[in-house]
């Protein structure tokens, strides 16, 4: 009993304190509760990646990125810079920041992060724009030249204003029309920027043009290139246009990074240089923010929360601080409810790809998956196999078949098909493997019962985690999952009956009524019917 | 039909989670289950103990055994191959003569020797096993199962499943394989439970699916006049489990020999709660009686006596 007593010690403790804390980080630090009374931070992060000249070791690294300004619609809360050993210098130059990394001490691959906070009140302008220049320059070559005019041509020929021959040749650059637009691509490999191609273009008719680089902030984009807009002044205005894209190309939402110039990313003494961006947007409390904005750069060395991860990591633990949670609706299902399983956490794994996928497209494709796999797996059990070998087989087999869902699905123009890759494999073949053992072993009703059974803890799971409510709560306060814990560790104690086994033994229980027990007279029956 | 939790209470019926908790957790020591996971360890151990099993003839551990232990095969008339390890009673071989080369199953099936090493090397790659385990394959003497029975079950054999706490016996029962079962002795894939008395060894109630019946719906033999033989044998055999395997809570299978009489088949240290519906009543309040007792260290035929006095 003393065991007992302990366990529900324990877990009274990290319920008090997983909602203590809760309740402290609420309250005195002003985090929200809930959703929408808080603002969106945006939260950037800039990844440079490039590899040292190896046999030039000890030869010096300087790599300089353009660092984003205060704008109109966006406050920049915050920036941290990770070095990894190099020295570090902001430069202002012209009203641009630059970041200066150097070293001479590079060898091999490269990383160097930067990381930014802002928030946004989406009244995003493009009235930082430049004065136009009355006569740009193309800054092509002869040959570059006559291939450039003739693009020029034949897009000023089937356009009848500026707009529309911008356009034109967005267009002529995008399809290759005419051979002169790879010629010049080629020649500008390395920029391998279209559009600074139509600025040239552009410049070869009078009109001035200019790049924008930035990104748009939309939340969970990990490792995105920066994003190029042209801006074009026709008639006393600047025009936006946007390369792949068919949306609206408009600043709202965009955080600018750079107008103008050669390059975000300039390297030397490196090669193979990248930079990338990962975007993911959080909720604090107005009152946060404007500490944070406040403070501003004090303290980041002793925050130790998952905010101080870089973003990356952070949106992985976005989905990793759910686990526990479906772990929690596990327990539950099996201790109090008596759900059958083929396989205890299986159905979490499930849950996580549906996350992936959504319900209505993972469901489907996950049961094709499974039923095939079987009939498949059946033939492999007429030959003999060993274990290990007959699984490897299957996740082969598993992966032949997403392939062909991809493909087939594709074809048929049905996209949600290509949604299977985020099925983990490995995963795929133990289900399969399981459900067919439970087939030989115990026969088809069992792998009804416990296939229904993964399926419906699955989709509670998919349900639990999906929450929003849920989700806020999990990410930022994870200190709940001490209380997630307590919780767990109740039900490992709970003793009682599961509901499916009222439905078990009720049969029992009718008997007891018509039959009046002769057991019942025995001294035992009466003596702990008490207790 | 769904009852109330509150009934099953009062009535002392079993929960999984109780099991679980209150008496696999606390009276089971982990590191005991090896010996009743591998039956032939527990034939060993059983032998030491002096406890009836159906004797071992061989055992093939490795795939370079199977020749010879062919050649040895060859001149038996009867025998059983088993894994050591296996689970749910798969991968068991009857063999219960001979016809020229050929071995005859009880089905009357004939196969070769070359089926039989087949069925060898499959047991020791684990094809049988819990796991895949790589696995021992067992051959023992054939028991040749009391006529009495024969009624009783259709194709299976009989056995006789005893749970013992701290080494009382607490509750028993038969399983009688069906045709819906498939042969197969398991209660939930349609096997008839019949509860036995332990006072008598006769029987109290039969259930299939969860519901009360009269007669084997196969052999339409009725279960009323069912009386087992060796009835105090087959307690003090399963009693003396608990010292073999120091297991506090066990369910040990029997079988009954025409000339042997009862032997052990194996140990679970994990048994199911369907013993409660074969006898239409909880386990519940016989644990507590024993939990609740002051001495219980009494020899095995006192405890085997003990029972016998106080439930019917």
């Amino acid at each position: 009993m003393s065991s007992r007593a302990q366990v529900y010690f324990i877990a009274l403790i990290l319920i008090i304190a997983g909602l203590g804390l809760t309740f402290y980080k609420a309250h005195e630090m002003d985090f929200p509760l809930a959703k929408g009374e808080s603002r969106q931070v945006w939260t950037v992060e800039s990844v440079v990646k490039f590899k040292a000249n190896k046999e030039a070791s000890g030869d010096p690294v300087k790599v300089s990125l353009t660092l984003p300004s205060q704008q109109t619609g966006i406050t920049l809360l915050d920036e941290q810079f990770t070095s990894n050993g190099y020295g570090l210098t902001t430069e202002v130059e012209n009203n641009v920041r630059r970041v200066v990394w150097s070293t001479r001490e590079a060898v091999g691959p490269q990383r160097l992060y930067y990381k930014l906070q802002l928030t946004h009140d989406g009244q995003q302008q493009a009235e930082r724009l430049p004065e136009p220049i009355a006569e740009p320059e193309s800054g092509l070559s002869k040959d570059e030249t006559i291939a450039a005019q003739a693009i020029l041509d034949m897009a000023y020929q089937q356009s009848s204003d500026t707009d529309r021959l911008v356009r034109r040749i967005i267009q002529i650059i995008e399809t290759k029309d005419i051979p002169e637009v790879d010629f010049l691509l080629k020649q500008n490999l390395a920029t391998k920027s279209k559009p600074k191609l139509v600025k040239s273009i552009l410049a070869l008719n009078g009109t001035d043009a200019t790049m924008v680089r930035g990104i748009y902030l939309e939340d969970g984009h990990r490792r995105l290139p920066p994003t190029e807009i042209l801006a074009v002044f026709i008639d006393n205005d600047w025009h936006l246009y946007n390369f792949g894209s068919e949306r609206d190309t408009t600043l709202d939402n965009f955080l600018i990074w750079q107008i103008g110039g050669e390059s975000l990313l300039d390297v030397e003494g490196g090669y193979d240089s990248d930079v990338r961006f990962s975007i993911i947007s959080n909720l604090m409390s107005a009152q946060k923010v404007a500490i944070w904005n406040t403070l501003n750069a004090d303290g980041s060395e002793s925050d130790f929360t998952i905010f101080s991860l870089p973003i990356e990591q952070q949106s992985i633990f976005k989905l990793i601080l759910l686990i526990p949670l479906g772990a929690l609706v596990v327990v539950f299902l099996r201790v109090i409810i008596g759900v059958k399983t083929s396989g205890t956490f299986m159905p979490v794994l499930i849950a996580l790809s549906f996350i992936e996928t959504s319900l209505t497209t993972g469901l489907p494709v996950f049961l094709t998956i499974v039923i095939v796999g079987l009939l498949i797996r059946s033939y492999l059990s007429k030959i003999n196999l060993l274990l290990v070998a007959r699984v490897a087989a299957i996740v082969v087999i598993v992966v032949g078949l997403m392939g062909l869902i991809s493909i087939t699905s594709f074809k048929l123009g049905i996209e949600q098909g290509l949604m299977v890759t985020f099925f983990p494999m490995i995963i795929l073949a133990w289900t399969i493997e399981r459900m067919s053992i439970i087939w030989e072993e115990e026969g088809p009703k069992d792998v009804l019962v416990q296939g229904s059974g993964s399926l419906l803890v699955a989709i509670a799971c998919y349900f639990v985690m999906t929450s929003e409510a849920v989700k806020y709560l999990a990410f930022n306060f994870p200190e709940l999952h001490l209380a997630t814990l307590g919780f767990i560790f109740i039900l490992g104690q709970y003793n009682g009956y599961r509901l499916s086994e009222l439905f078990r033994f009720a049969q029992v229980a009718k008997s007891e009524d018509s039959w009046n027990m002769p057991e019942s007279k025995t001294p035992n029956a009466t003596k702990s019917g008490d207790a | 039909m769904i009852t109330s939790p509150l009934t099953l209470k009062r009535m002392g019926i079993m929960g999984m989670n109780q099991r679980n908790v209150d008496y696999i957790a606390r009276y089971n020591d982990r590191r005991y289950y090896p010996l009743v996971d591998d039956k032939l360890k527990t034939k060993h151990a059983a032998i030491k103990a002096g406890i009836s099993v159906p004797t071992l003839i061989g055992k093939v551990s490795h795939q370079f055994e199977i020749k010879p232990a062919l050649e040895r095969l060859k001149q038996l008339n009867q025998f059983v191959v088993k894994p050591a390890q296996g689970s749910g009673g798969k991968g068991i071989l009857v063999i219960t003569g001979r016809e020229g080369d050929y071995f005859l199953k009880p089905s009357g099936e004939h196969i070769s020797l070359m089926d039989v090493q087949r069925h060898i090397s499959n047991t020791l790659s684990g094809l049988y096993s819990l796991g895949g385990r790589n696995d021992v394959a067992m051959v023992e003497e054939l028991v040749n199962f009391d006529p009495r029975f024969n009624d009783y079950s259709y194709q299976g054999v009989p056995d006789i499943r005893v749970i013992i706490f701290k080494g009382f016996p607490v509750m028993a029962m038969m399983r009688c394989s069906t045709e819906s079962s498939d042969g197969k002795a398991n209660l939930h894939q349609g096997a008839v439970g019949v509860g036995l008395s332990i006072a008598t060894g006769k029987s109290l109630f039969a259930v299939q699916n969860d519901r009360l019946i009269t007669h084997h719906p196969d052999t339409n033999k009725s279960f009323e006049e069912l009386d087992i033989p060796h009835w105090e044998t087959i307690l003090t055999l399963s009693a003396s489990c608990f010292e073999m395997t120091h297991l506090g809570y066990l369910g040990a299978d029997i079988v009954l020999d025409n000339e042997l009489g009862p032997l052990i088949l194996e140990v679970n240290a994990r048994p199911g709660l369907a013993i409660q519906i074969a006898n239409q009543i909880g386990l519940k309040h016989r644990l507590e009686t024993i939990e609740a007792m002051e001495h219980p260290e009494m020899s095995v035929a006192d405890r085997v006596q003990w029972s016998r006095d106080h439930w019917s």
